[in-house]
């Protein structure tokens, strides 16, 4: 009885959590008509208050069929959040694998030291670090390039951090064991950390992508040309007429970011749980 | 790394995710494709041009022919049967090449008939001359002269007889008087018998005196009446004179001009016989004076000759003429001296012209002829053929195609490609850029506006383009 009761107390919490999302996809089946007419004390400003039905009165897919085959903008938008989340991501993995290794295994002096900067440095929001990056890209001649924003990613301190969580968890047994079979720190890193550190590197590539997927700041910060522009930065820019594409993109952005997620879901959780762990 | 076997050892859910996550971006890609491809068919693909300077080309093209410089008419003597053509219209004849013949039988009655009124005719003339002139009849005006003369001496002696009378007759009144006078004197020896018969006496002789002044008065009277119609027959007898001598005046005249009449119809008979002599030497043939290409034929077989020309040949030595219309709008463009091409009709290049006169339509519909002289080659004269006249305009400094230059209630514009950057990179728009076009001509506008050597002049498009659109340039 008491579960029943804790049940439909979670269930109505996550009809809160659902509501935008379903708010999302009935609004992308709606006509532009029917969205306007519902929006317009928002988006016209006239009287009244903006209301929203749960189902469209009329579904369609123009809003997607417009969007998909007949504005090409989006879809250089899209491919140019891929450039910018996929490079990022597999940089991070590249270099912070390596580094968080680093940081855990070999032992010496000045480690503790280093990982209290990267600590540090990840705890810096962007908005803080984004005058000095600007000068450095500045200097490198990389504004208005997509290396300026995915340089400062693949170096980003924080997949580091969740693989440093993941390598610690790696027993140190092992690792002598490994040793005393006469493997050095390269061979344990690859025969021995990447194979078990593997949900570690994969729930670091996931948040990465995540973040990178939904960024605003750094492309609008680093990118003059619009041409450069990502997804993200396409739904403020769509015009109140074009509200039902917006919602459309809305839809399609959350794709890729869903599927990731399921995908590595697994090892997230692993990773939850990894950083809960003692040894 | 195995990524086989690292897939193969993913949860299913997972493995369900990167399939999905696969064929996402696999339907991502073939949708950008699509969308891009759809966007190619709506945005229009535009042909353009950069402005350039220089001089408009004013092209007047319109048909024409080839004329002959000069042509000849070639005639005939009127009255003629026609017995055979030898030339057709447009055919090359040269000097001395037989055009036509005609009837000699015809022609030789004709000459039989003509030289027998030519002989009437000498004949009549001379009989005309033969006959003498009218003289003046003087007989009586002397015969009037006389009988003038005859009166004047009447009038003479009817003056001395009668003067004789009365002078008689006053004697006799004097005598009877004194007689009287005698008798009272002797008053008593006379008796009253004797002096009433005295007086009776004297009273006879001075009536008979009276009547001797009487008969005087009469004849004299008598006598000047004679003179008088001596003198008025005198008179009527000159003026007959006279009029008879302005007739024969008249006569004389009119005779010298019937001569010279006959002269004149002695001289056509006498052209008609030595016409028709030369005609039957040549047997009736007509023939070509000079080489050329045979223009009109006004006759036909078996018809009788007018006098009109029977045939109109150009004369080949004197060259020809591509000659042709304009209306007053392209006359703007054409003048005197003008360079201008022609392509004659079954020739492949152009032959060189100029633009020789220029002159107001006979015909009077308001266009003009123009006719131009080529330079070289010998072109027969019905040719047809294509002139194209060029008049270079002065030089301007921006000069687009008519194509480029567009116009709506605000005016003059011509579209220009500015590259524009926006979401899908660099994007070509049409920008409008207002102008006032200076002039114009078939293929080219001088125009004036802000415009430079490199901008990109849209001329036309795949689709319509308006001010704004994105556009593809070739």
């Amino acid at each position: 009885m008491r579960k029943t009761i804790v049940f439909s107390a979670l269930c109505l919490l996550s009809l809160l959590v659902w509501i935008p999302l379903c708010m999302l996809i009935s609004g992308s089946l709606m006509s532009g008509g029917e969205i306007s007419k519902n929006l317009a004390p928002v988006l016209e400003g006239k009287s009244g208050s903006a209301a929203w039905p749960l189902m469209p009165e009329y579904p369609t897919f123009r809003a997607y069929v417009e969007l998909l085959l007949d504005t090409p903008e989006f879809f250089v938008m899209f491919w140019n959040s891929c450039a910018l989340a996929f490079p990022v991501v597999l940089g991070q993995i590249a270099v912070g694998a390596p580094a968080a290794w680093a940081l855990t295994r070999p032992r010496f002096r000045q480690r503790k030291i280093l990982r209290m900067v990267y600590i540090a440095l990840m705890l810096l929001p962007f908005q803080v670090t984004m005058v000095s990056n600007y000068l450095v890209l500045d200097g490198f001649g990389l504004l208005d390039s997509r290396w300026a924003v995915i340089l400062p990613g693949i170096f980003s301190p924080f997949p580091v951090f969740i693989m440093m969580r993941f390598f610690t968890a790696i027993p140190e047994s092992l690792l002598e064991a490994a040793a005393l079979d006469g493997a050095g720190q390269v061979r344990c890193f690859l025969s021995i950390g990447l194979p078990l550190g593997i949900p570690g590197i994969l729930s670091a590539a996931v948040l990465g992508f995540l973040e990178y997927w939904s960024m605003m700041e750094q492309p609008l910060a680093f990118f003059k040309d619009k041409s450069l522009w990502p997804l993200s930065l396409y739904l403020p820019a769509i015009s109140a007429d074009k509200a039902g594409a917006s919602l459309a993109a809305s839809v399609i952005m959350l794709l890729p970011a869903l599927l990731i997620f399921l995908f590595g879901q697994h090892y997230l959780e692993q990773g939850i749980q990894a950083a809960g762990l003692k040894e | 790394m195995d990524i086989g076997k690292t897939i193969a050892a993913m949860p299913s859910k997972q493995r369900t995710a990167a399939k999905y996550l696969a064929g996402f971006f696999v339907l991502m890609a073939l949708l950008t494709f699509l969308s891009r491809a759809a966007d190619s068919f709506t945005v229009p693909l535009v042909t353009t041009e950069k402005v350039s300077g220089g001089s408009l080309e004013h092209k007047v093209v319109t048909e024409g022919s080839l004329y002959p410089v000069s042509q000849t008419a070639v005639f005939a003597p009127s009255g003629y049967r026609i017995l055979a053509l030898h030339v057709e219209q447009g055919g090359r004849v040269a000097a001395g090449d037989k055009l036509a013949e005609l009837d000699v039988d015809q022609m030789r009655e004709q000459l039989d008939a003509a030289r027998g009124s030519l002989q009437k005719l000498r004949l009549s003339a001379a009989a005309n001359a033969v006959k003498a002139p009218d003289e003046i009849d003087e007989a009586d005006i002397t015969s009037a002269e006389r009988a003038l003369e005859r009166a004047k001496a009447d009038l003479e002696t009817a003056e001395r007889e009668s003067q004789l009378r009365v002078e008689t007759a006053q004697g006799d009144v004097s005598a009877a008087r004194r007689y009287l006078r005698e008798l009272r004197d002797m008053d008593d020896e006379v008796s009253d018998m004797e002096i009433s018969s005295a007086r009776n006496a004297l009273r006879r002789q001075e009536q008979a005196l009276e009547e001797a002044y009487l008969a005087q008065e009469i004849a004299l009277e008598a006598a000047r009446r004679a003179i008088e119609d001596a003198e008025l027959l005198l008179g009527q007898e000159k003026s007959n004179a006279d009029k008879a001598a302005g007739t024969a005046a008249a006569d004389s005249q009119r005779g010298a001009l019937e001569r010279e009449a006959a002269n004149v119809d002695i001289g056509l008979a006498q052209r008609k016989v030595e016409e028709l002599e030369s005609l039957l030497e040549t047997e009736g043939v007509v023939t070509a004076e000079s080489g050329g290409v045979v223009m009109k034929i006004s006759c036909g077989v078996g018809s009788l000759t007018s006098g009109e020309s029977l045939f109109v040949l150009s004369d080949s030595t004197a060259g020809v003429l591509f000659r042709t219309s304009v209306s007053s709008d392209e006359l703007k463009h054409i003048r005197r001296g003008n360079n201008a091409s022609i392509v004659l009709t079954g020739e492949r290049h152009a032959i060189d012209a100029v633009i020789e006169s220029v002159a107001p339509a006979a015909n009077e519909d308001g266009g003009f002829d123009v006719a131009a002289t080529l330079s070289g080659g010998n072109w027969e004269p019905g040719i047809s053929g294509k002139m194209t006249a060029t008049q270079k305009t002065a030089s301007y400094s921006i000069c687009v195609s008519n194509g480029a230059v567009r116009k709506d209630q605000n005016g003059h514009f011509v579209l220009v490609v500015r590259e524009v950057k926006g979401v899908l990179g660099v994007q070509t728009v049409a920008e409008r850029v207002n102008i006032s076009v200076l002039e114009q001509d078939n293929n080219r506008c001088a125009i004036e506006g802000p415009l430079d050597r490199e901008d990109l002049i849209i001329i036309s498009g795949s689709r319509p383009v308006s001010a704004g659109n994105r556009v593809r340039v070739e």
